[in-house]
């Protein structure tokens, strides 16, 4: 199926119309359609349910609690993360937060289902039906057991050393519109918290999307909501870095549609 | 951390001016992990580390393997270590199993400290050190 780009899906039909703002929402707006329908068809296929059976209340203090079972997997494990892979068959996955709490948290979630660090496996203490259940799932995760953490703002310390060199990047930014000086709290707000149109985080995340996605072929995988003006965001890419923003999967969470975009290469 | 992400983290502080790599390891605790599947995932592994061979800085992770206590490897990547499959097969291990828990990560030009604890290093600048305001 043809990729098609908001910004030239109209620009052969009326010949005219890249600056025209309503020509754009019309066009973004198709596209979100799409968008809501493969999400539609997606839910006959629910990811697959990490085990939260190490979390207590107390973890949630400081970490965005899991709520909504489409979205649980990726919020438990990303704040603003990014989760940046080593290209190769062997996959190495690096999730980097700046909360250390959600950092923990996400260590023993992946110890708890398989997608390990630090892994001894002759070193067990638990019970037998545990130990076959743990094991099983290692089996099955055995693909992804090279998870990396670090502790940091966005991908800092990767660049440049990993310029143009991660295959995917999974972004779920704190999008929440808020007041610029809320961002820069210290505890669980920042988990959500993204300023004014709940851009700030966003817009720094760009430069680093742009340096460290391999080309051609790299994708950015990023949460929106539509207080972000994301037919803003995918002019900003589209001009200052060559990058192309699509919708690729759409779902109303209570009170607010939360979009999959897909961002690629021109 | 594996010493294959050390090899991909630099001090992106204004002060190191984008030279601030490799890190100086000072290591309280290293685990070496051997993996009993090895031999069931060879093939893959081999391939990995060959995917790797262009992305690392060889001379960096020599020292840094040195300094958590490997003093294995070669100086030099020669042509011919690099097709060596006995060779990759050690190199993905040194890579990927070989875990610094506890330690201190210092930019060489700086000096600037980054401590790992329980396996993850804190990266985390102060405002007045970026080069301009990422968040």
């Amino acid at each position: 199926m043809a990729e098609w780009h908001p910004l030239r899906s109209y620009d052969g039909e009326n010949g005219n119309g890249m600056n025209e703002d309503d020509e754009k929402f019309k066009s973004w707006n198709q596209l979100n359609q799409l968008a809501i329908d493969k999400g539609k068809i997606m839910t006959t296929a629910p990811a697959i349910m990490p085990t939260l059976d190490h979390s207590s209340m107390d973890d949630y203090q400081h970490v965005y609690e899991p709520k909504n079972e489409n979205h649980r997997r990726r919020r438990q494990r990303q704040r603003h993360e990014d989760r940046s892979s080593y290209s190769g068959t062997g996959i190495s996955v690096i999730a980097t937060d700046l909360n250390p709490f959600a950092l923990q948290f996400a260590q023993r979630t992946a110890e708890e289902n398989g997608i390990v660090g630090i892994e001894d496996e002759n070193d067990t203490n638990d019970d037998n039906d545990n130990e076959k259940n743990n094991t099983s799932r290692r089996r099955n995760n055995n693909y992804i057991q090279k998870i990396e953490f670090i502790e940091c703002n966005l991908a800092q310390p990767l660049l440049n050393r990993l310029e143009q060199k991660v295959d995917i990047i999974l972004f779920n930014p704190p999008y929440v519109p808020t007041e610029d000086t809320e961002i820069d709290g210290n505890d669980i707000e920042i988990s959500w918290a993204g300023g004014i149109n709940g851009r700030k985080i966003i817009d720094a995340s760009l430069q680093q999307i742009a340096t460290l996605l391999t080309k051609p072929d790299g994708i950015c995988y990023m949460i929106t909501v539509d207080d972000n003006l994301p037919h803003e965001l995918s002019t900003i890419l589209h001009n200052d870095y060559k990058l192309q923003m699509i919708p690729l999967m759409r779902r109303r969470a209570s009170n607010e549609y939360l979009t999959v975009q897909k961002i690629t290469w021109l | 951390m594996r010493l294959l992400t050390h090899n991909t983290m630099r001090n992106n502080s204004k002060e190191a001016k984008g030279m601030g790599f490799p890190f100086k390891i000072t290591a309280a605790e290293v685990k070496v992990i051997d993996n009993p599947d090895a031999g069931a995932t060879e093939e893959r592994d081999i391939d990995f580390v060959k995917r790797m061979l262009p992305i690392l800085e060889w001379t960096a992770l020599v020292r840094a393997a040195s300094e958590c206590g490997i003093s294995s490897l070669p100086h030099t990547l020669t042509t011919d270590l690099a097709e060596s499959r006995p060779f990759l097969q050690a190199l993905y291990h040194i890579l990927m199993n070989v875990h610094l828990i506890k330690g201190m990560l210092t930019c060489p030009v700086t000096g600037r400290e980054f401590p790992v604890t329980n396996g993850v290093p804190n990266m985390m600048l102060e405002e007045d050190e970026c080069e301009r305001v990422r968040l």
